[in-house]
């Protein structure tokens, strides 16, 4: 057994918000003064085990540990760091969890000290920037991104050579470089964990691409609640500007580039590329048509391309590994990775980076591990809040752009939530209905008062006044939603509900017509029984009840009178028999 | 060049050019919201869509022209994608197009129309709008049940307004009025009937100018209003003189000829071009028990009729009315009237009684009893006399069809009504076994068959309405039908389609206290009425008009639910032509109370659809940026930022928002105390509050100021915008006034002429004349004052600067304009959007912002030096600081340097033929509207004789001998010679308020002092004696007044 090389505690917003901060002041206290280095590390992307430490060996063996709290780091202090011998009952269980996964965005998320521009470039950081500012020109940059086939990550895919290209073509002396780091999707996580994980990997990105489509200046934008992201941020473009990536005559050539960080104010639709233009001028964050495209009229006026963080951090590993490694992975037109949040009913939850290609099955069961509590797999939202729905049965499904589209999804920017059978689909609809209804930017008809109107069927429905006639309305109201807005967020809004009108359109019949919630999760059309051959009459249902609908039935069992009864479950909780069903 | 098409029609436009703008140029209507034409497409509110051939249903305001390509502007699938983005904002508008008062009326008489101009005093405006939708407003005013009372949101609060005996007020008012009457189209009308029906469907003919013949049968007009209502409540004098007001239109009236008798209706089919049978429903319903044919026992309306007649029955003793409407208590209250006791016997309860409230608490209050729950079951005869009415005890069960409870006999509970008369008023219908035979075809009931919107009958050439085709109804909505009988029979003439489709009425589904706001309570006015003991010794009426003190504080109360852009909406129009509905989606909607923190301007964001046009107007063209969206998803709202009150954002109060508004979410509040929803006389005229002379709309009702506003999609500063609007509401000089014993007094105008030609001093006499007089009122004083040996001068204050340019004209040559940094709101706003223009113009013109720093007055000078034609741009304010001082600077940098100020003549020297210099010992002074300088004071006192024409009471007033007043441009009209040599003509949008025209005046006076009046320069196109537009005292006066009212200068 090699000795113990580094310790690695996993630092990012989710680690130190599952309690990393002590469990990483308690060890580098404790080995202050071995030989053993003890780093913050960006996120290890096995949030279902944080927090987590990572003890590495001098031959570059690997152990995860997670989850873990002061008492474990000692066990592994004491075992492990000092004693040489793994601690294998708290080694981070996570079977599968790597095995499909390839790791390109991800590279060195959870392995480098974000902090430090030296580790960075200790595994092969800013190589790609030398690379193309002595061997390439612009117009091979571009055509090395172009051969990649790397497409945008933010949500569209609109490939990103082409964007630089037009961007390229401009006359503008005055072009801009904009990194859209709105990672605005409930749910989704994989923009701040590259940002606090990796922050170089985006700024060389960013620097490339300026050098790339000719821009002097690189925006990042960011949003304000994701504060360790701005800040490792703002600190790398400070550690880059001092070894000389940023500023004027890069690496002694002739190219000059400066990047500032813009923070966003937390409107979902100010990662719509047109509203984030304007938000960045200083305007209310509302999008406008297109044409005219960003990269011919952007910030100001002038030539913009806005690439999305996780499009940027793919750029160096496509200059450094040539862009055939790049398009071997994924599908004929969806090539490379894409990292998604595993979110939902999954036993992995967390950051996950996967070739395009592999199945909705593959990533939500293997990689993910499947669902948790022998549950069944019922759907996943795919592409965040105005993503699709898409149910067990597409999980053959392959991830890429046309495949996703194909059946009424989107790969939006990541956010991937898994949900079981206990999951009522007209619910979940009106669950992200409802949050891109509020963050609607209020612009359009169809989108403002069009989305509200559905949302208000929606609401109807799970509370049982949906009538059979208001799945066609949702219906054609979606359809003319998606139709008639000018922007993506409006383009969007109506995914879930069509997608799960398309897919478990039984579960709204069950709703409108029958009064039932298959599901039964909407409150307001279940009811509850007492089942009198199992119940003993101990009357604990009637103790617990709230509201005193519970009464002594003609025989020697309870019943419960549905007109008083809430519906809030407590009888259910506390019978010890069972006794209790609900419909 | 692009060739493409468009509904069938070849077009042509340019690269990039847009489908809506292609076919806004073409005169192709395409309906857009978010659309204003003078900005670049805003692509949001989803109504313009088309449909492209090949491409589907698209918006046309943001889809480019391509060759060959073919759009169709109401194609299926576009309609049905813009009555969806229509029937979405419908959905959540807040508001109500028409007053609930309004629409509650069954011929939709416009209550808050006349409601409004009876508070605001305009009472012969408030009598014409009546008279647009009804006739007899005075008949109507006394006896209609008023549903529009019914539906009057006041009552939420207290009471609703009374807007029946308005009505009554101004009917009363308006006795010797004659309503217009169309050109004549050679038609010709008979009408058979001159009850409400017939005359409202004949008074409405007559008004389009058809030839009208009323046909009646009986000896005199009216019909039921005649017959059927006790004069205590409609005197023969009322009905009598509003019926001369329709023989004064030319309706010929035949009385005593009756259809059937003497008529037939193929004679009347072949001697018109159409037939209107507004015959009435006569025949009184019977009971049918025993007894009923004795001769004691009167058919109600027979009753009342023979009331009417002069011969009204004896009646002893005691008489039981039978029935519960409206027929029974006038029955009951006549019979009073005559002497009986009277007992009402009616088989339900009070509340079920079909009779208003009010009649009820009357006959009550005069001592009529009620039986209720009583049936007659027979009428009780010994010999000769009636002894009483035996009655059926009845108690209610479950409600019927009508909603009312019907009432079942208790069996075995009988009791007498012991009387020696009765009186069987349970309805009436109509009798028409003879029209049936001429062939027309009748409805089960015995009316006849018509369409109810328009009346027209079995024979296409005869129409109906009234109680001949609806059965016993109020005479309101006889009314109605008449009318719309008379608008379908105006189609029916001309060829067109009969039907036409209605206009598109939004409403507020429902509304509670909250949703009006703070209201004052306030009950409503009664008017005088007799004692009961009184009302009950004759026939007279017992009910007084309203006096106008009355009148107007009762509707005062009003609150002004209908919409201010009911005309001008285009939500509504669009609305109505897609047929739209507001409750297709039904859910939440945009809820709020209007926003009256703006001096001038309101905003109402429950009517506001987020068209955004506000906000880019705001931005984009005037440059201010006061208000913008705020908050997401449906709760997005426009307003100032932090919700501040727009006058404490950068609002600098131009009023381009409102007149961008698609709907009625921003509106102007104008210079009346009600709103009033009314069309208005516009009249195009320029803005004389300054040189720039901004084209302007003057609107105006009853020769009233009501607002101005840009014309040409134009954009006018906060002073032509409201100042005008704020002179108007100052107290004006309406009447002439003389100094007796030291006080001025009003006087006629005679005796104030008289007065001038006595005293006026021949010797050592001044005319003082306001440098913003017209061209023609200049040229018609000095005439005066030449025939009068007068001397003229110019009242002004002095800038030696030279020639001073005024107007948007002179800006256009220069190549180099410097302005200072600071500009007014007023002036200053407007050269900065003339300046931007010129920007966008892409004009080679250089605009140098100079600010107090030596550094940049140096380099200003040297750029002037250099400029080949460099124009100094200012506005007073900021002249009136520093001018001397800058302008002396730059004066001889450049022999063509050119000075430019909005206000241009500060500078007398520009009035080339007159003087500015003050007389020293003036005999008489001649002062024609004008405050004086203040260095003029000491003159005034020194004048033996002061003749004083002014506007408004001034600082001159005091030591006048004669006071004249003297009208405003806008009243008066003329023509304004500018320095650069343009001219501007004012059209005259409004009536001068002395009665006297200001060139009247002059002409008065010229004759009255026995001299001829010779204009020098009647306005012609180059007048030796140039003047110019130029700070007139109004301009002055309406700056102060808007700044204290919150109007600050901007940056």
């Amino acid at each position: 057994m090699s000795r113990v090389a580094e310790v690695q505690v996993g630092m990012a917003s989710c680690g130190i918000a599952a309690g990393a901060e002590p469990v990483f002041q308690f060890l580098a206290q404790n080995l202050a003064e071995e030989k053993v280095r003890v780093k913050p590390v960006g996120c290890l992307g096995m949030c279902f085990s944080e927090p987590l430490v990572a003890v590495v060996t001098e031959d570059g063996e690997r152990f995860v540990y997670g989850p873990v709290d002061v008492k474990k780091a000692e066990r592994i202090l004491t075992e492990h760091v000092r004693g040489g011998t793994p601690v294998e009952d708290l080694l981070a269980k996570g079977d599968g969890f790597f095995t499909k996964q390839v790791r390109i965005v991800l590279e060195n998320c959870g392995m480098i000290d974000p902090t430090s521009i030296d580790e960075y470039i200790s595994r092969g950081g800013y190589e790609a920037l030398q690379k193309v500012l002595r061997e390439m020109t612009p117009a091979e940059v571009i055509e090395e991104i172009t051969k990649s086939g790397l497409r945008g990550r933010g949500g569209a895919g609109f490939p990103t050579g082409t964007k630089w290209s037009f961007a390229a073509k401009e006359k503008d002396p005055i072009k801009f470089v904009v990194c859209n780091g709105d990672e605005g999707d409930p749910g989704a996580f994989m923009d701040r964990s590259v940002l606090e994980g990796d922050p170089h990997r985006v700024i060389e990105g960013m620097i490339i691409a300026g050098y790339a489509i000719g821009a002097r200046e690189g925006i990042v934008y960011v949003r304000a609640e994701y504060p360790l992201a701005v800040r490792r941020v703002r600190q790398a473009i400070a550690a880059a500007e001092a070894r000389g990536f940023l500023g004027n005559n890069i690496l002694g050539s002739s190219f000059s580039f400066r990047i500032t960080v813009k923070e966003g104010a937390g409107a979902f639709v100010c990662g719509e590329e047109t509203a984030l233009i304007a938000s960045v001028e200083g305007k209310r964050g509302m999008p406008r048509r297109r044409p005219p495209y960003p990269a011919q009229h952007g910030l100001w006026g002038h030539p913009t391309v806005i690439n999305n963080v996780e499009t940027l951090a793919n750029v160096p590993w496509i200059i450094r590994h040539g862009w055939e490694a790049f398009a071997r992975y994924g599908t004929e037109k969806s090539k490379g990775t894409k990292v998604f949040a595993l979110a939902g009913k999954v036993r992995h939850s967390g950051l996950v980076e996967i070739p395009m290609g592999l199945t909705l099955g593959e990533l939500v069961l293997e990689v993910g591990g499947g669902i948790p509590k022998e549950k069944a797999f019922k759907a996943v939202q795919i592409g965040g809040p105005s993503g699709g729905c898409l149910p067990a049965s597409l999980a053959h499904v392959p991830v890429d752009y046309e495949s996703l589209k194909e059946h009424g999804a989107i790969m939006g920017s990541g956010g991937l939530i898994v949900m079981d059978e206990d999951t009522c689909m007209v619910e979940v609809a009106r669950f992200f209905l409802d949050f891109t209804q509020k963050e609607s930017c209020g612009k359009c008809t169809f989108c403002r008062v069009g989305t509200k109107r559905m949302l208000e069927i929606l609401s109807g429905i799970v509370e049982g006044k949906g009538r059979p006639e208001d799945l066609d309305v949702l219906m054609d109201l979606g359809q003319k939603v998606k139709t008639y807005s000018l922007c993506g967020l409006g383009q969007t809004a109506p995914n879930p509900v069509l997608t799960t009108l398309r897919y478990f359109r039984d579960e709204y019949e069950a709703h409108v017509r029958e009064k039932r919630c298959p599901a039964r999760v909407c409150r307001a059309l279940l009811t509850y029984h007492i089942e009198p051959e199992l119940c003993r009459g101990c009357k604990l249902c009637t103790k617990a009840c709230p509201v005193g609908a519970i009464e002594q039935g003609p025989g020697k069992f309870q019943v419960i009178r549905e007109e008083k009864c809430i519906r809030c479950g407590r009888c259910r909780e506390v019978c010890p028999f069972g006794a209790i069903s609900v419909r | 060049m692009i060739e493409f098409v468009i509904d069938g029609k070849k077009v042509q436009g340019e690269a990039g050019e847009t489908i809506l703008n292609v076919a806004r140029r073409v005169g192709i209507e395409i309906p857009a919201l978010c659309t204003d034409p003078r900005l670049p497409p805003f692509d949001s509110c989803g109504i313009c869509v088309v449909e492209v051939e090949g491409k589907g249903v698209v918006k046309a305001c943001s889809t480019p022209i391509s060759e060959g390509m073919v759009v169709r502007t109401r194609a299926p699938a576009a309609e049905e994608v813009r009555k969806a983005a229509l029937e979405l904002l419908l959905s959540a508008h807040w508001g109500d197009c028409i007053a609930a008062c309004q629409l509650n009326c069954p011929a939709h008489t416009d209550c808050q129309g006349y409601v409004g101009l009876t508070a605001n005093g305009l009472y012969l405006e408030a009598l014409k709008l009546l008279y647009e939708k009804l006739p007899l407003p005075a008949t109507l005013g006394r006896i209609c049940p008023a549903p529009c009372e019914d539906g009057c949101r006041r009552q939420i609060v207290e009471e609703p307004i009374q807007i029946r005996r308005i009505k009554r007020f101004l009917g009363d008012l308006g006795l010797d009025y004659t309503p217009p009457v169309g050109a004549p189209t050679g038609f010709r009308v008979a009408v058979v009937g001159s009850g409400p029906a017939g005359l409202s469907a004949g008074y409405f003919l007559r008004r389009m100018g058809h030839e009208v013949v009323v046909f009646e049968a009986r000896e005199k007009l009216g019909g039921m209003l005649r017959y059927g209502i006790p004069a205590f409540r409609l005197p023969h004098e009322v009905l009598d003189r509003e019926i001369a007001v329709l023989k004064r239109m030319g309706i010929e009236f035949r009385t005593g000829v009756a259809l059937g008798r003497d008529l037939t209706l193929s004679e009347l089919e072949r001697d018109f071009h159409a037939v209107f049978l507004g015959l009435g429903a006569w025949k009184s319903r019977r009971l049918n028990v025993p007894g009923e044919d004795h001769p004691a026992v009167f058919p109600g309306i027979e009753f009342l009729a023979r009331g009417k007649t002069g011969k009204p029955p004896e009646l002893p003793g005691r008489v039981a009315v039978i029935g519960g409407g409206n027929t029974a208590i006038d029955a009951a209250r006549t019979a009073r009237r005559l002497g009986a006791e009277a007992v009402i016997v009616y088989r339900r309860s009070r509340e079920e009684m079909p009779a208003e409230p009010e009649e009820i608490l009357e006959a009550e209050e005069e001592g009529v009893r009620f039986e209720f729950l009583a049936q007659p079951l027979e009428f009780l005869v010994d010999g000769e006399k009636l002894r009483g009415v035996r009655c059926q005890c009845t108690q209610l069960s479950e409600p019927d069809a009508s909603g009312r409870r019907r009432p079942v006999p208790i069996p075995g509970a009988e009791f007498v009504v012991p009387v020696e008369a009765a009186i069987v008023a349970v309805g009436q219908d109509p009798d028409f076994s003879f029209l049936a035979e001429m062939g027309l075809a009748l409805n089960k009931g015995g009316t006849i068959q018509a369409d109810p919107e328009t009346g027209q009958t079995s024979r296409p050439k005869v129409f109906a309405g009234g109680d001949a085709v609806t059965g016993p109804a109020i005479a309101i909505e006889a009314i109605a039908a008449g009318h719309r009988a008379a608008l379908a029979i105006d189609r029916y003439l001309h060829g067109l389609p009969v039907k036409v489709p209605e206009p598109y009425i939004h409403k507020k589904p429902e509304v509670t206290r909250a949703d009006l706001g703070e209201v004052q309570e306030a009950r409503r006015i009664q008017p005088r009425v007799l004692p009961p003991e009184e009302r009950v010794k004759d026939f007279k009426p017992y009910e007084a008009t309203f006096t106008r003190a009355q009148a107007e504080a009762e509707a005062r109360r009003c609150l002004e639910c209908g919409c201010s852009a009911v005309f001008t909406c285009l939500l509504r129009e669009y609305a109505g032509q897609a047929q739209a509905r507001q409750d297709r989606y039904k859910g939440e909607m945009r809820k709020a109370l209007p926003d009256r923190r703006h001096p001038f301007i309101v905003r109402d964001p429950g009517k506001c659809i987020l068209c955004g046009r506000c906000v880019r107007v705001c931005a984009e063209l005037c440059g201010i940026h006061a208000i913008d969206f705020v908050r997401r998803g449906f709760v997005t709202e426009i307003q100032a930022p932090f919700n501040r009150a727009w006058p404490d954002s950068d609002c600098v109060s131009c009023g381009a928002c409102v007149e961008t508004c698609p709907t009625g979410a921003l509106s102007d509040r104008l210079a009346l105390r009600k709103f009033v929803p009314v069309r208005v006389r516009e009249t195009k005229t320029v803005c004389t509050l300054c040189g720039f002379a901004c084209p302007m709309v003057v609107e105006t009702l009853d020769g009233r100021f009501l607002r101005a506003r840009a014309a040409e999609g134009g954009i006018l500063c906060a002073k032509g915008r409201y100042g005008w609007q704020v002179l108007f509401e100052r107290a004006r000089i309406t009447r002439p006034f003389l100094r007796r014993n030291g006080k001025l007094s009003a006087s006629s105008w005679e005796a104030a002429l008289e007065c001038v030609a006595q005293n006026l001093p021949e010797q050592g006499l001044y005319f003082v004349l306001d440098p913003g007089l017209s061209a023609q009122e200049l040229a018609l004083w000095e005439g005066l004052a030449r025939e009068l040996s007068g001397e003229v001068r110019i009242a002004a204050q002095t800038v030696n600067a030279g020639k001073i340019l005024t107007g948007p004209e002179a800006l256009r040559s220069a190549d180099l304009i410097v302005r200072p940094k600071k500009l007014s709101r007023f002036e200053g706003f407007v050269l900065a959007l003339h300046l931007r223009q010129l920007g966008k113009e892409g004009r080679a013109v250089e605009v140098l912002v100079l600010d107090e720093r030596k550094k940049t007055l140096e380099e200003a000078k040297k750029r002037v030096k250099a400029a080949r034609d460099p124009l100094f741009a200012f506005e007073a304010r900021w002249a009136e600081e520093r001018l001397r001082e800058v302008l002396q600077e730059f004066v001889g940098l450049n022999p063509n340097l050119r000075i430019f100020s909005p206000q241009g003549s500060l500078n007398t020297q520009l009035l080339q033929s007159v003087s500015s210099e003050i007389p020293t010992n003036p005999e008489g002074l001649v002062l024609v509207g004008t405050d004086l300088p203040p260095a003029w004071k000491g003159v005034l006192t020194k004048a033996r004789f002061v003749l004083a024409l002014s506007p408004w009471p001034n600082r001159v007033a005091p030591y006048a001998h004669v006071l004249l007043p003297y009208s405003l441009t806008l009243e008066e009209g003329g023509t304004f010679h500018k320095p650069s040599g343009a001219s501007v003509h004012v059209q005259k949008a409004l009536l001068p308020p002395g009665g006297k025209g200001n060139a009247e005046i002059v002409e008065a006076l010229a004759q009255v002092l026995r001299v001829p009046l010779q204009a020098k320069n009647p306005g012609g196109a180059d007048p030796q004696g140039e003047t110019k537009l130029c700070i007139p005292e109004a301009s002055r006066l309406s700056e102060e007044i808007l700044r204290r009212r919150g109007i600050r200068p901007f940056r």
